[in-house]
């Protein structure tokens, strides 16, 4: 009886020491690791999972037949990987080299020192490669990743929203594809008297908020005046969000809780004849094994008022501030975007580098038929704002675009709401 | 003078309602799986049909993918291993705990109950951050230790409590009884308690072991690429802009049926009977 | 009532140290945290303005509004879940066991599905175009009726389903366990002395449940006032910030926003909001016995 007791505490204590001992294991791989001398060099990135993480581990193989450093790509939820990368970073545990990060993460990043700058090894020729070429990556986004002048980040995977028509739906409703507000605003009214409507990622969130500024920026409306202090309240923002509210109202069903996947899978599945979704996606729509409207679809910028503005979302490389080989993980990070490397990507996957050269290759444009409409949406383009005090802002809108959109509030109203709770921010 | 028709029929009455609302029961509970099952067998282009498709070409591609690009081996074996050892560290030791602060006599037991419930309150985030941090110090981010810490922590406030109420529903005379007939405390224990409340540590053992086989956060942030679980492989699988229905659903899946199976297994404790007969009276 | 103070100690102090480390200290972190304004990583620039947080809880709308919808969301799927768990529990003991078995193990499967999954599913089914919940409802013309996701009060409605599929499983098992208890003799006797169905469920089943449902109350309530995997999934917080939770709140200040201290902040009034809310359970289910 007292033996069958301790047994049992015995047994509990030592399940208890397992995960311990295991660690030690692992521990003891870290250790070898560590050292780059003699044994072999492994990089980690952090990055989110998905099919384009799929594609790049694949091609990350050649990384290593070329210069014998092993990469584990550690991709996860995409929810989840700020978390993840703000608590390593922080913590300074060591867990990562390479960091994939948003546009809107950088100045966050570099304020708190999560990251390297990158200038000196971009200069070292053996670790950027002969053919780097610095500028051939585009100019504005080199411009976003430069903070305090120091370059900290390199540019790659480029998203935009676009506007996707069916151009076999939208004949047969007599439809011409639409350009401008009122283009459009008709064009889905047609539609919605037909039950149908234009597919809009209406869901509280920021989806709606990017779609918005880039309408309200080519409205000549925006966040902020001349001297950088919010103003919201002025006519092509009021505008702009009335655009919206109208918008919305010939929407196809299930818009307002919809984003960007959704608005999508309406488009791939020919339920929708015309919708806003993102570049990223458009990869889906046109692959034959899932889509039912691969070689159908036609793509532009989106609805403009004066002249077509696009919103910019972009995502790169950095270098972590505690990763034990920041020489060899500049190295992978000009390697994946370098010139041929991105170009492999791109036809793999049809995504968007940061490399102008890209654009207009031949290649490419014939495996991607969207790149067009995405030229046509970025050659006026910006980035939300990249204030320390901007998530405020967009959680605030994405809120006051919700309200419009669903309870029939007003738009000044709302905009004068978010004005007053937030300018103090932006002082 | 009861009409033994009337009877008769009344308790047919009552068997067939009793049946409908079962049945509405279970399809209104196997409902959403089954669509998660039918969504992994189908081909990409099926899954978003307006109206949803029942008669479809099934396909297996999606395990298929799932097992082979996940990793999916690994993640089963951690998962198992990280549910098996919280469920066993909560329930065991939230059982010693639960029979000492009810049936020994302890000073602040009413105070350290509600401090185990204290600690239930206490949201995700505010554990997140400075477990890591305290993971961080001494070295052991990266391994089991975190999800494990994690999963009993949330765990023992419930098993706690569910296991004294369950104790204190015993008779006491029944303790008196094994002592007068010389036990010890711990005999008492093993050989009188435990058997008496087994549903409960049965139903204990089960939900512990599902919570830790489903929970996602901790199990992604306390941990590195080694010792990812399932719900991290599952995940991946859905996207910041898009999500892949068939291969989530395939790992769903696949990561439901280990629980179902002991889940049937464990049903039988739950539903064992118990004191009848014991003591009388 | 055995005294035996060092075997006391023995049993309970592991599971104090484990509730300890990786509860109580985390507590006692953030408390001290909700008293600073920083952002999460930038711990050493962070500044001290004492109980400034708590105020501006006490004054900002959106932060009364989620106390609100918390309550609210609380109160409805606390009590269907109740209902549908114990009902069905009750109705799983009165047929023949092996029945019984079989139903009750394909009743506790949503339990087994990863709430990731329960999060996609259902926002899958609550799609007006392309989920199978509108399209039942257009059998009896209530589709245009049904707000799902999309209208603010049906938000909230909608996501309370969702939820209560997930865990009126819990209760059902806690339930069947607490009933497995009750000795099959004393229905016996109230039959012979007859009784029908209805007075062995009131006066027989139900008060010696009462501690356990007691319990599940407890805990069963306070994971619904601190929702917040389910909400995320299906609508984020909206529409018009119809649902978001406390926890949504916390999650958008802290990790969204930066502003750790606040997030810090909310989450400790959610703790002292369940702490009255729930105080008065845990005591009467503490006194019980003694």
């Amino acid at each position: 009886m007292n033996k069958s007791k301790t047994g049992i505490l015995i047994l509990l204590s030592g399940i208890l020491l397992l995960p311990v001992c295991s660690n030690q294991v692992s521990a003891d791989d870290q250790a070898k690791t560590g050292t780059s001398t003699g044994s072999k060099v492994e990089l980690v990135i952090s990055r989110w999972a998905g099919p384009h993480a799929d594609d790049q581990a694949a091609v990350l193989k050649q990384f290593e037949n070329e210069t014998g450093i092993r990469v584990r790509m550690d991709a996860i939820d995409y929810f989840q990987l700020r978390q993840k990368q703000t608590l390593n970073l922080s913590g300074k545990t060591g867990a990562y080299d390479l960091v994939w990060a948003q546009e809107v993460w950088l100045p966050e990043y570099v304020s708190a020192g999560y990251l390297l700058p990158l200038d000196d090894f971009v200069k070292d020729v053996s670790l950027s490669g002969k053919d780097f070429d610095l500028p051939d990556f585009n100019p504005n986004l080199i411009k976003i990743n430069t903070i305090n002048g120091k370059l900290y980040a390199l540019p790659t995977f480029v998203q935009t929203p676009l506007m996707v028509y069916n151009k076999e739906l939208l004949k047969k409703a007599g439809l011409q594809p639409p350009k401008t507000w009122e283009e459009t605003l008709a064009v889905a009214k047609a539609l919605h008297d037909k039950g149908k409507g234009i597919a809009l990622p209406a869901k509280q969130g920021l989806a709606a908020v990017d779609i918005w500024i880039a309408m309200a920026r080519s409205n000549n409306g925006n966040y902020f005046n001349q001297e950088g202090k919010l103003q919201l309240v002025t006519e092509p923002n009021i505008e702009t969000v009335q655009f919206w509210k109208d918008l919305v109202t010939v929407a196809m069903k299930g818009s307002t809780n919809w984003h960007f996947d959704e608005v999508n899978k309406a488009l791939q599945f020919a339920e929708a004849p015309i919708g806003l979704s993102i570049s990223g996606l458009c990869g889906a729509l046109e692959d034959e094994q899932q889509s039912k409207v691969a070689g159908k679809l036609g793509y532009a910028a989106l609805p403009y008022k004066i002249r077509p503005f696009g919103t910019l979302s972009f995502w790169s490389w950095g270098v972590a501030a505690d990763s034990r080989h920041p020489k060899e993980a500049y190295r992978l990070a000009a390697w994946l975007t370098s010139k041929s490397i991105e170009k492999q990507m791109s036809l793999k996957d049809g995504q968007i580098a940061a490399r102008q050269s890209l654009y207009s290759d031949p290649e490419l444009v014939a495996k991607a038929p969207w790149l067009p409409g995405v030229a046509e949406a970025l050659q006026n383009a910006d980035t939300q704002p990249l204030h320390k005090n901007a998530p405020k802002l967009m959680d605030a809108m994405a809120a006051a675009l919700s309200a419009v959109a669903v309870n029939g509030e007003d738009p000044k109203e709302q905009l004068e709401q978010v004005q007053k709770t937030l300018a103090a921010d932006f002082e | 003078m009861k009409h033994p028709k009337n009877l008769d029929f009344k308790k047919w009455l009552v068997n067939l309602l009793k049946i409908i609302a079962l049945a509405l029961f279970l399809l209104w509970t196997i409902g959403p799986i089954l669509l998660v099952i039918l969504t992994s067998l189908k081909n990409q282009k099926d899954i978003f049909t307006v109206p949803p498709t029942f008669i479809f070409r099934l396909t297996l591609d999606n395990y298929s993918r799932a097992l082979v690009a996940g990793d999916f081996a690994r993640y089963f074996v951690n998962s198992a291993f990280v549910a098996l050892v919280s469920s066993l560290l909560s329930v065991g030791l939230g059982t010693f705990c639960a029979y000492a602060l009810v049936s020994l006599r302890v000073r602040f037991a009413s105070l350290i109950a509600q401090l185990f419930l204290l600690g239930k309150l206490v949201p995700a985030i505010t554990m997140l951050l400075p477990l890591f941090a305290l993971l961080n110090m001494v070295g052991l981010l990266g391994t089991f230790v975190g999800p494990i810490l994690a999963h009993t922590a949330i765990n023992l406030p419930f098993v706690i409590w569910l296991i004294m109420g369950f104790i204190r529903d015993l008779p006491e005379d029944l303790e008196a009884a094994a002592l007068v007939d010389g036990c010890t405390a711990m005999q008492a224990f093993w050989k009188i308690v435990v058997p008496l409340v087994l549903p409960g540590l049965a139903a204990s053992m089960i939900l512990s072991a599902q919570f830790s086989w489903n929970e996602l956060v901790f199990a992604l942030q306390l941990t590195n690429l080694d010792t990812y679980t399932l719900p991290v492989g599952i995940s991946k699988f859905v996207g910041s802009i898009s999500v892949d229905w068939g291969k989530s659903s395939a790992a769903a899946t696949l990561t439901m049926v280990p629980m179902i199976i002991i889940g049937c297994f464990i049903q039988k404790y739950i539903a064992k009977g118990t004191t009848g007969g014991a003591v009388k009276g | 009532m055995i005294r035996r103070p060092y075997l006391a100690m023995f049993l309970i102090l592991p599971a104090v140290t484990v509730v300890i480390f990786a509860m109580l200290i985390p507590l006692g972190y953030g408390l001290v945290m909700s008293l600073f304004d920083y952002k999460i990583g930038s711990e050493t620039s962070a500044t001290f303005v004492f109980l400034k947080n708590y105020v501006r809880f006490l004054q900002d709308p959106l932060a009364i509004k989620s106390l609100v919808i918390t309550l609210a969301f609380t109160g409805l799927a606390l009590s269907l879940e109740l209902l549908l768990g114990v009902g069905m529990a009750v109705l799983l003991r009165s047929i023949p066991e092996r029945w019984a078995r079989i139903l009750g193990a394909f009743y506790s499967m949503p339990l087994l599905v990863s709430p990731i999954i329960v999060g996609l599913i259902w926002r899958y089914m609550y799609d007006p175009t392309f989920g199978v919940v509108y399209y039942v409802l257009s059998w009896f013309g209530l589709d245009s009726v049904f707000g799902g996701l999309e209208k603010p009060g049906w938000a909230l409605f909608s996501v309370a389903i969702a939820d209560v599929w997930e865990t009126t499983p819990f209760v059902l098992i806690v339930a069947s366990a607490g009933l497995a208890n009750i000795p099959k003799e004393l229905y016996e006797a109230a039959r012979i002395d007859g009784a029908n169905a209805l007075y062995s469920l009131m006066r027989i089943t139900l008060p010696l449940l009462k501690k356990v449902l007691l319990v599940v109350i407890i805990i069963r309530g306070t994971d619904a006032f601190r929702v917040f995997d389910i909400i995320y999934a299906l609508t984020g917080g909206g529409p018009g910030n119809s649902t978001l939770s406390l926890s949504i709140y916390a999650f958008q200040k802290g990790f969204d926003q930066y502003e750790m201290g606040y997030a810090m902040t909310i989450s400790i009034m959610t703790m002292a909001a369940l702490v009255v809310v729930f105080a008065p359970l845990m005591k009467k289910s503490y006194g019980r016995s003694l």
